[in-house]
């Protein structure tokens, strides 16, 4: 248990245009919004906006890292709270909110935070997690 | 001027079905310069007991099983004003490259945002079964339309 009481850090990449363009790609995603910046501009936004799939995907990765992999990660959710801009860094942490034990089995309630460098929240998070009996057992 | 709303609650998409494919899971392993080589290394998922790449948590998201234009458009939200809001994702079973998802994205809820731009929300849900009939994700997510 102790090391899922113990929030990792995780720190993105600078997100490149290149990152976006890719992404955009790989997740079938066609919107000028996060391409064209003359679209993205005449709706008021200050440059084009990264999208939301690379938020989710670290946010994915890092609770899976979390969880001790995939198959423990139950369920999650996130709002997004402010837009992501080409050229930032985001900021994943985290710390275990509630813990929990049924007949079905012990579980872990975390909540993340994502962060620009500025120190504005971009995203937050929760998810449940399942916690393998091998490593709920006193060690 | 309020524009009418045309889009109904309990309305939904077309059945969409598609193959999740290993090169897909590869170009987004990469986009985001994932670290768990499951997501792109056959040899590594199937000595970590999966029977291929594994799709990562948030993959599934992404617009290759159902074009996001024909998703979204199928409620009347125009693409290019649409922004993700709020996303809730529920696992029942990994999901791996070869497997053949089917689903539907049915809207389940709609309301009026007001703000300085005021907006709509589109409350979606995306239920993803695999070949063996049986339910491996839950997506339900809020996508934002910024009013004209």
């Amino acid at each position: 248990m102790a090391g899922l009481r113990q929030a990792p850090e995780f720190l993105s990449p600078v997100i490149s245009r290149v990152d976006i363009a890719w992404i955009c790609v790989a997740t079938g995603d066609p919107s000028p919004l996060h391409l064209d910046e003359r679209f993205a501009t005449s709706l008021g936004h200050r440059s084009v906006v990264v999208p939301g799939t690379m938020v989710l995907g670290w946010l994915g990765q890092y609770l899976e890292e979390w969880a001790g992999g995939q198959k423990n990660l139950r369920h999650w959710k996130l709002r997004f709270t402010s837009p992501v801009w080409p050229d930032e860094q985001l900021k994943f942490s985290g710390k275990a909110a509630k813990e929990e034990s049924t007949e079905a089995g012990h579980y872990c309630e975390v909540e993340v935070e994502v962060t620009a460098l500025d120190g504005r929240t971009v995203a937050k998070a929760s998810a449940r997690f399942a916690v393998p009996a091998e490593d709920g057992a006193t060690k | 001027m309020i524009e009418a709303v045309s889009a109904s609650i309990g309305q939904s998409t077309p059945l969409f079905r598609g193959v999740i494919e290993r090169l897909r899971l590869a170009d987004y392993a990469k986009a985001l310069h994932l670290h768990n080589p499951i997501h792109y290394d056959r040899a590594a998922a199937i000595a970590a007991g999966y029977r291929d790449v594994v799709a990562p948590p948030g993959f599934i998201i992404s617009h290759s099983l159902q074009p996001r234009s024909l998703k979204l458009g199928s409620f009347g939200i125009e693409e290019r004003r649409a922004l993700m809001g709020d996303m809730r994702f529920e696992h029942f079973a990994p999901i791996c490259a070869g497997d053949e998802l089917s689903g539907r994205t049915v809207l389940v809820d709609l309301q009026d945002k007001q703000g300085k731009r005021p907006m709509e929300a589109f409350s979606l849900e995306t239920r993803f079964e695999n070949q063996l009939g049986e339910t491996v994700l839950v997506v339900n997510e809020t996508i934002m339309q910024v009013k004209q």
